[in-house]
């Protein structure tokens, strides 16, 4: 109030312009800070020159955001932010003066990626996966330029695009889900990446978490979770697929072999338990004859397989 | 005065110029070459950025009565009957709308079909973003090879399922800036629908009706904080859980027995009621991070803990003449089993990795990850037994306990010996115990104690020989030196390779072979386990497919089993051998017809085949074909015929044959 107490009544003039210096100020530093890039880069506008239909195309990516995020550091570079510095490239138009990460080694176009994407929760079992160690780029399943119907954002929101993507190279798991009995994949109601986490996770096989460490297969077979007050041990310390086959398989309930007494019977037979060998597992009682079908079907009298919270002998 | 209305007029003149400015700036400048576009395109580039896009197909199916066996069909195919909205994709991008900048919508299969998906995603951008998903998966499983095939009736298959598995993912993402994202959301599983289950009762079993009704929901938030070169994400959330079967039957039953008798006795049950309420509920914390404090180091870390919790219900009503094997050879009418308890599972796991790369051609990984479990559980059961002269009560009071820990630690070293190619090579140690009670019959170990050890190495190769040709091959070899159960991993070698050729733009080659060859040659155990498979597959887009193309791929792949095993009642050693040898191909080729304007027609055939021998062998075909035939630019004509068919020459009465045919229109919005 002193301030504008201060100044003189004919001053009337001042606080507009003073209002309008500063609305033109920033105009002015914006205007300063797109004429100077860094050096060695040459600006999106600059690869519009040439590739005008690919930038035209890449307005339509979420990456094209980076162009107008101040945030980020990629302002007006924002084809620039994967493939590098490209004033050398603006002027001699060789194509080995920038560089395109298809044609990278797979840990240099990854790196490129990570530079702002390894800081994600999805990453975080990155070491461990599978595609980390064969090194799989992302780039193999990423395509950062295609637009509509072919964009990975189109693919991959679908479950058929999903799967076709993983079938392309897991072409033996593609194999197990033609079998008879699998999980809905071949009817679009779920798709690989339900189960897998392709960047990784801390479970074997990519196979997510949910409930921060519970097998994923607890997702949807949420009453296999337990506790129960009866566990069965390989639910616990053993992955689902020790029973199970997920892909696909020829026996009715999944499981890796064609009948359920030989899946139960091959670690239920030991006199000791643990056997001289270490291993855990026991004989069932004498009333199990397996000359009578009543008996070769184990899981109809031991139902609660998962875990029972009534039954010792899983019976109910 | 005039000169103070001159520099309003000024200071107007500004702002506007600076506005028409910033409009000429946003415009993109027109160019020349545009005049010269057709109208065609023009209408192109119109709908292409009109709000809405995508496809909506609606039509009708059918499928023929199938010959062989319903219930094995339903319990492998189950498609439904009649009109359906079939698939729904649809991407919504208003200008200027406040809510949202995109909306995504798809759905497939809705109309009463046995599965349908719905999945909406919101977003505003650097706001907030949604993303929801629905997905109802039928569960029908009556097969009659999976019961006592010496029982008759309703009740052939004891473990059959007819149900509704529904899961519910939402989760929100809100933007307050790019440092913090906080985040909510909730998933609900829930199944329900009928079932037949096996009252088990001393010395027979009885098949009964069950009403399944189960459902979890699960709430969490967090919030992620990114600070540049670390990341950190601290999420928490709760579950709850129910379960409340009911098992009942009035009927009188005389169970898998049927007419044999017991001590002169026949046992038969005349009302049975089993009331399932088990309620649960749980807690987890997730802490993950990020760092990557120098360019030559990556860290990453998590702390995972759970602790669901159940607190079991049960009481059991059964009638009739009825056997109880505790308490020697009484035979009662009527009996009442009351329980209530209690169980707790605490389980935490961690995990540490991190990379460092002392050179650009060599990269060093180390991982750390363990994961433990502990059950405590309780639970008293209370049984009475009434007899027509007497009755009898009894408690039991029951304490069990499990405990598993897994740890695992690997380092591994890449080196990239050239530009195309990097090798690989590391090693890991493998341990864990785990303590749980001991099988019924084991009077010398209540508590058993075993205990895991392995040493695996690890090594692979990344070869890219020319641009065209990617050899990929990874290997695992172990020395197992103890493992849980007879058919775990003990001294095994895991080979996965894979060959990519990419001949000319148009046609790719894509071969993968993997082997895992696993044995225990303890004594008592000799387990020898081979599963090979061997896949190929083809794509060729002539002129990028533009006239056809063809996907296919074949795959031989077998599995072999062999452990030694004893026959329960005689405890007399056997071999339980298991073999599977199949071949599976696929293919799908499209074909453009030639026609005129938009209509120019297109036609898909191809399909899929399994054939195994061994020890279930099976044929399981399902040939298609698929017919489109575009009436306008925006509304095209699809027919689509499938065929399924299903052999088992060990289980003759599991097979079925049928065709189905759908056809509706589409809509290209």
């Amino acid at each position: 109030m002193v301030f504008l107490r201060s100044i003189p009544p004919r001053a009337v003039w001042l606080p507009p312009v003073l209002f309008l210096a500063l609305a033109v100020m920033p105009g002015a530093v914006f205007a300063q800070e797109e004429s100077t890039l860094p050096e060695g880069y040459a600006g999106t506008e600059a690869c519009a020159m040439c590739h005008e239909d690919v930038v035209e195309a890449f307005k339509k990516n979420r990456h094209y955001q980076l162009e107008s995020n101040l945030k980020r550091g990629w302002k007006d570079r924002s084809c620039e932010s994967c493939h590098g510095p490209g004033a050398k490239h603006a002027e001699s138009a060789a194509a080995e003066d920038i560089r395109n990460p298809l044609k990278l080694k797979p840990v240099d176009a990854d790196q490129g990626c990570l530079s702002c994407h390894r800081n994600q929760p999805t990453q975080i079992g990155r070491l461990q996966n599978g595609h980390a160690r064969s090194q799989t780029a992302c780039t193999s399943c990423h395509n950062v330029h295609k637009t509509g119907a072919e964009s990975t954002a189109v693919i991959q929101s679908t479950a058929a695009g999903v799967v076709k993507q993983c079938a392309s190279c897991h072409t033996d798991v593609w194999a197990s889900f033609q079998k008879p009995h699998r999980h809905r994949i071949n009817e679009g109601v779920m798709k690989c990446t339900d189960c897998h986490n392709p960047h990784g996770s801390n479970l074997a096989k990519n196979v997510r978490t949910v409930h921060a460490n519970e097998p994923g297969c607890l997702k949807c077979h949420s009453d296999k979770r337990g506790p129960f007050v009866y566990e069965h041990a390989p639910v616990r310390n053993q992955p689902c697929s020790v029973c199970h086959e997920p892909h696909g398989s020829s026996n009715p309930r999944m499981l890796t072999r064609h009948e359920v007494a030989n899946q139960c019977l091959e670690c239920h037979a030991n006199l000791l338990s643990p056997s001289p060998a270490g291993v855990a597992g026991g004989v069932p009682p004498a009333i199990h004859d397996l000359r009578q079908p009543r008996w070769r079907q184990c899981t109809m009298c031991h139902q609660k397989i998962h875990g029972s919270n009534v039954s010792r002998g899983l019976l109910r | 005065m005039k000169r103070e209305r001159m520099r309003w007029l000024l200071a107007a003149l500004l702002a506007v110029s600076l506005n028409a400015q910033e409009v000429t700036e946003a415009k993109p400048e027109a160019k020349p070459e545009a005049a010269a576009e057709s109208a065609e395109e023009e209408a192109a580039v119109v709908t292409a950025d009109s709000p809405v896009r995508g496809v909506i197909d609606v039509g009708a199916r059918w499928v023929k009565e199938p010959l062989g066996d319903f219930q094995t069909y339903r319990s492998i195919v189950n498609l439904g009957q009649g009109i359906r909205l079939s698939n729904l994709d649809l991407n919504i991008e208003p200008t200027g709308f406040k809510l949202f900048d995109s909306m995504r919508l798809a759905g497939s299969n809705w109309g009463g079909d046995p599965y349908n998906t719905l999945r909406m995603n919101l977003e505003k951008r650097n706001i907030y973003r949604f993303d929801g998903t629905y997905s109802n998966i039928a569960y029908f499983n009556y097969l009659p090879s999976f019961a006592n095939t010496q029982a008759t009736g309703a009740f052939f298959n004891q473990r059959a399922y007819d149900t509704q598995i529904r899961n519910i993912d939402n989760e929100f993402q809100l933007f307050p800036g790019t440092r913090f994202t906080p985040y909510l959301a909730y998933t609900r599983n829930t199944d329900f629908g009928n079932g037949i289950t096996t009252l088990v009762a001393d010395r027979n079993e009885y098949p009964l009706r069950n009403l399944i009704r189960w459902g979890q929901d699960t709430y969490r938030g967090g919030i992620r904080a990114d600070f540049g070169r670390s990341h950190l994400t601290v999420e928490h959330g709760g579950t709850s859980f129910r379960d409340d079967q009911q098992v009942f039957s009035t009927e009188r039953l005389t169970g898998n027995r049927g007419a044999a008798t017991l001590v002169g006795q026949s046992l038969f049950l005349t009302d049975g009621r089993q009331a399932y309420s088990m309620r649960g509920d749980g807690r987890f914390t997730k802490v993950l991070f990020v760092a990557n404090p120098y360019d030559w180091v990556d860290l990453y870390g998590q702390v995972l803990y759970a602790n669901p919790r159940t607190t079991p219900g049960f009481f059991q009503n059964t009638m009739g003449n009825l056997n109880d094997a505790t308490s020697g050879l009484l035979f009662f009418s009527r009996g009442f089993d009351t329980l209530f308890g209690d169980a707790r599972r605490p389980h935490t796991s961690g995990t540490f990795s991190m990379e460092i790369r002392p050179h650009s051609r060599i990269r060093i990984r180390e991982m750390y990850e363990t994961d433990r479990i502990k059950t405590d559980s309780s639970a008293m059961l209370s049984t009475t037994l009434l007899t027509p002269t007497s009755s009898l009560g009894r408690q039991t009071g029951f304490i069990d306990r499990l405990e598993a820990s897994h740890t695992r630690q690997t380092v591994e070293g890449l080196v990239d010996v050239h530009r195309r190619l990097t090798l690989r090579a590391g090693y890991r140690y493998e341990w864990g115990d785990s303590v749980f009670r001991g099988g019924v019959l084991n009077q010398i170990n209540p508590q058993e104690r075993i205990n895991l050890e392995r040493h695996v190495g690890l090594a692979g190769i990344q070869a890219r020989p020319w641009d065209r040709l990617t050899i990929n091959v990874g290997a695992e070899v172990s020395n197992g030196v103890r493992t849980y159960y007879r058919t775990g991993l003990q001294d095994y070698h895991k080979i996965r390779a894979q060959v990519r050729y990419r001949l000319t733009d148009n046609l790719n080659f894509n071969g993968v072979h993997v082997r895992l060859d696993n044995q225990n040659p303890a004594p008592g155990v000799d387990y020898k386990f081979l599963a090979q498979s061997t896949s190929m597959n083809v794509q060729w887009l002539p002129r990028g497919g533009s006239r056809f193309s063809i996907l296919a791929d074949y795959t031989r792949s077998s599995i072999r089993s062999d452990i030694d095993y004893l026959e329960p009642h005689i405890l007399q050693p056997a071999r339980s051998l298991y073999v599977d040898n199949a071949h599976t191909g696929s293919l799908l080729a499209d074909l453009n017809l030639r026609g005129s304007g938009v209509v120019r027609p297109k036609l898909t055939v191809g399909g899929s085949f399994v054939r195994t021998a061994g020890s279930r062998p099976s044929s399981y075909y399902q040939p298609t074909g698929r017919f489109l035939l575009p009436v306008t630019e925006k509304v095209h004509f699809y027919s689509e015929w499938k065929w399924f068919g299903l052999a088992q020459p060990f289980y003759l009465f599991e097979g079925f044959r049928t065709h189905m045919i759908q056809t509706g229109f589409r809509f290209n919005l």
